[in-house]
């Protein structure tokens, strides 16, 4: 629909939509000496920057272009122009003619400005609504390295990486997804870089998405992703712009949502779960040892309990006379079968980590000393599990924290309760078969066509040097070759053949 | 861009021709060896390696003519509709008995030494549905499995008879060719035909992505390596135990990891951890015998999705398992099984297509392969 000529018209058109709406400011003026044209603002309380508004529009055309006589002949037909050159003190101010948007750019925090006997609006960008600083990551918290982190705001989030990466190929595309909400989303990615077929599979899988509002990433992602039935994650969630940024220098997308902290990766690959942005800021004999650990770490998390179900109920040969002996002592009193006793104890387990995550942090403290220790040094004193299990069910918790990505450790959590079935089925047998159908699973996933267990698989797609970040993390030096996400032309991160000795 | 398309690389062809072929051969080819040429099993081995990896040439050959059609459809081009479609519904039957017995003998050995209470339908049951979820995935998806899983067999086998290696008296090997010539040719030939995944390349040459005209060597040559590491495997297990315990063990190369002393160990017997290997290379055989046995049947109905076809063949495949009445009996029907039809698709059918082709006049060019 289109703006009225009329302004009266435009007013009533407008006092309609925003009946009801207390929110909305609205004012109408004359200009010039005697009230030859009348002009109509019209904003969102408090989601603009009042300051901005007053100077630059009211000011400017109350009180400046009072100051500058116009000629006879700009008076009426000519005074848009006139107001267009030289009386907004704004830069960023665009037209139009379509009313839908004008209301859609009202809601969005922009002012409106419309003139009597013109069909054009001035869009002036005006937002500036309250929002939360820079803070430090809570969820990615690293030692060494950048301590900001995303914030709710999409334009904050988007300068954050652009301060990081100051390329004319980085591309910062906006589109507003949700029917009601609007939400605006920008897909950033530099240009030379990222793979064209994997933007345009993104950009086709948005326009897809249907859905009245969108409040948080997380709708995005169950949108996009490849297999919606799949545990695993198939995106990459971060908080933080320099994590955000070397993705988009591998040639990944991220995508930026208004209203969240957590910015989505595509692709992501079982193996980009594993690295954390400090990896890259220390030195590489220590990470690459790390790295091992959070592979080691990440089998047993899904492994363990039914590894110690399968060992201790199907083959007690396997373990050394002296501690098979302590076990069964220990078992005496315990009056549940072991697969009982595990599923209690990772219930338990389970049940803390919700409520710790419900708790205030002073109090979350409290609640894991007296859930953890108390608890489980009484139910082994009290003979309802033997103390063996304790060991195993903290070592799987510990394990699962040890990887530094939470939607890794979900889909890790619920296999083990699919390993733990087996095992307590079938013994050694069940728990490979669990750990199989686990395989099974991965191989077949896909994130945008790469396949999920790349590089561990099919490495002939990309080349070899894929592997030099995965459970290894060799020097950065090292890393010649973007990864597989990048634009095979563009492959070459550094052209250095050897290190500069000293 | 990535594919979508079920095809796979030259590379996981490769690592799934040595799981299969290891697979196939690995818990009873020592044995057998042994029995028939005495100490010079190892040897028959690598002889009858020679012949498998010419029936390999022989297929890759074939293969490179019908770049992209299966083996029903250039079969049925080549040898007219009736009789190619007689051919691959005997090598589907082929595969599903050979899948069959594999799967027997497997619940068979897990419920001797692992699980003593559980019914072996139920081992079965379980076994066959993960080779089917597996092969339900497709080739793809195989692909990259056998590529994570080759480490998990053959890291901790190569430990294992590393340790082996410090407990071995390599005088039972001796006197090397002493054994009768009859004998070792005749145990080259069993060997020979353990290799019968070989025959799983006419089926999957349609499926490789790229480099069609090198992989004809590079197929040949994993042949051959998979006959090495089972030649090495035998002589190893020989070299330990000495032909008469051999004679004795239904399972050598079980017996030797169960013998052996981990150092400095945690775990006090192994056996149960390193059936884990066992478990995974049956799994690969149960997986391809599934997903190339309803791929035929596919080809030849050229109807209905391969998944419907899947359960067909693990329907046929657990009825059948449970034919035999014990472990012996099935061992006996696998030999003349794969004596009277081993030979058949491995070399019979691939030089009868490929005389058929000359006279069709279907060529390949000389320089390639």
């Amino acid at each position: 629909m289109n703006i009225y000529k009329s302004l009266d018209e435009n007013i009533k058109y407008l006092e309609e939509i925003f009946s009801d709406c207390g929110d909305i400011v609205k004012r109408k003026f004359p200009l010039g000496l005697n009230n030859d044209v009348w002009l109509y603002v019209i904003y969102v309380d408090d989601m603009t920057n009042r300051a901005l508004i007053d100077t630059a529009i009211m000011d400017s055309l109350m009180m400046e272009v009072r100051k500058v006589p116009p000629k006879a002949s700009d008076i009426k037909t000519g005074i848009y122009n006139t107001l267009k050159n030289g009386a907004l003190t704004t830069a960023d101010f665009k037209e139009t003619n379509d009313m839908d948007l004008a209301v859609v750019e009202i809601l969005s925090g922009n002012t409106l400005l419309f003139i009597d006997g013109f069909s054009e609006a001035f869009i002036v960008s005006t937002k500036g609504f309250p929002k939360r600083s820079v803070s430090e990551s809570d969820t990615e918290v690293v030692v060494q390295g950048s301590k900001e982190a995303f914030t709710e705001t999409i334009r904050v989030n988007t300068v954050l990486i652009r301060r990081r990466i100051r390329d004319k190929g980085l591309k910062v595309k906006q589109l507003k997804i949700g029917k009601r909400s609007k939400t605006d989303i920008a897909l950033m990615y530099i240009e030379d870089i990222a793979r064209k077929e994997i933007v345009d599979e993104l950009e086709k899988r948005l326009d897809k998405i249907d859905i009245d509002a969108v409040l948080d990433s997380g709708y995005i992602e169950q949108f996009i992703e490849d297999d919606w039935m799949s545990a695993f994650p198939q995106l990459q969630m971060t908080e933080r712009p320099d994590k955000a940024a070397s993705a988009i220098l591998e040639g990944r997308i991220a995508i930026v949502v208004d209203n969240t902290p957590f910015v989505l990766i595509a692709p992501a690959i079982l193996a980009s779960f594993y690295q954390s942005a400090e990896d890259y800021y220390q030195r590489w004999e220590i990470m690459s040892f790390v790295r091992i650990l959070r592979y080691i770490a990440g089998f047993l998390a899904v492994s363990l309990p039914g590894l110690y179900i399968a060992t201790a109920v199907y083959h007690p040969s396997m373990i050394p006379m002296e501690l098979i002996f302590k076990m069964s002592l220990a078992r005496q009193t315990v009056p549940i079968p072991a697969v009982m006793e595990i599923l209690l104890m990772e219930l338990a387990f389970e049940t803390l980590r919700e409520a710790g995550i419900r708790l205030p942090a002073a109090v979350g403290s409290t609640l894991g000393i007296v859930g953890g220790i108390i608890i489980g040094q009484a139910a082994v004193d009290a003979g309802l599990v033997s103390p063996l299990v304790v060991i195993i069910i903290s070592m799987t918790g510990i394990c699962s924290f040890a990887i530094p990505n939470i939607a890794l450790v979900s889909g890790y959590r619920l296999t083990k309760y699919l390993v733990i079935f087996l095992s307590s089925l079938l013994g050694l047998f069940g728990f490979w078969l669990g750990m199989l159908i686990m395989l099974i699973h991965l191989v077949t996933l896909k994130s945008f066509g790469i396949p999920y267990l790349f590089p561990f698989t099919s490495i002939t797609e990309g080349n070899y040097s894929d592997l030099k970040d995965t459970i290894l993390r060799l020097p950065i030096f090292a890393m010649k070759k973007r990864p597989i996400f990048s634009n095979p032309n563009q492959r070459t991160r550094m052209k250095v053949k050897k290190r500069i000795k000293p | 861009m990535f594919s979508t398309n079920n095809k796979i690389s030259v590379r996981q062809l490769q690592t799934l021709l040595i799981l299969d072929i290891f697979g196939m051969g690995i818990t009873s080819l020592p044995g057998k060896m042994t029995e028939t040429a005495g100490q010079d099993g190892w040897l028959a081995l690598i002889i009858g390696t020679l012949p498998a990896c010419f029936s390999a040439f022989l297929i890759t050959r074939l293969c490179s003519v019908f770049p992209e059609e299966g083996f029903v459809r250039y079969s049925r081009k080549l040898l007219s509709y009736p009789i190619g479609t007689l051919l691959s519904l005997g090598l589907v039957l082929k595969i599903i008995a050979a899948l069959s017995m594999q799967l027997r003998i497997f619940s068979e050995i897990i419920k001797q030494l692992m699980l003593f209470e559980t019914p072996i339908w139920l081992i079965s049951l379980c076994m066959l549905l993960l080779g089917s979820y597996a092969a339900s995935k497709g080739y793809e998806a195989r692909g990259r499995i056998a590529e994570i899983l080759i480490f998990v067999v053959f890291i901790p086998l190569i430990f294992v008879f590393l340790i082996a290696l410090t407990d071995v008296d390599f005088s039972n090997l001796k006197p090397v060719f002493a054994s009768d010539k009859i004998k070792l040719l005749k145990a080259a030939f069993i060997s020979c035909l353990s290799f019968s995944p070989i025959e799983f390349i006419l089926l999957a040459y349609p499926y490789l992505n790229k480099d069609k005209q090198k992989a004809g060597k590079r197929i040949i040559l994993c042949v051959f390596l998979s006959g090495m590491i089972l030649s090495v495997i035998t002589a190893l297990t020989i070299a330990r135990f000495g032909i008469f315990d051999m004679l004795h063990q239904m399972w050598p190369v079980l017996e030797i990891m169960d013998t052996i002393d981990l150092p400095g160990s945690f775990i006090e017997r192994q056996d149960a951890l390193i059936m884990s290997f066992w478990i995974i290379s049956i799994f690969i055989i149960i997986n391809a015998g599934m997903f190339f046995s309803s791929l035929v049947l596919k080809d030849i109905v050229q109807k209905g999705t391969h998944t419907f076809f899947i359960v067909l063949s693990l329907i046929l495949v657990y009825i059948i398992s449970f034919i035999p009445p014990n472990i012996s009996s099935l061992y006996y029907f696998l030999d003349k099984m794969n004596v009277w039809t081993g030979w058949i698709y491995t070399f019979l059918i691939p030089i009868v297509l490929l005389i058929a082709t000359k006279i069709k006049g279907i060529g390949v060019n000389e320089d390639e392969i």
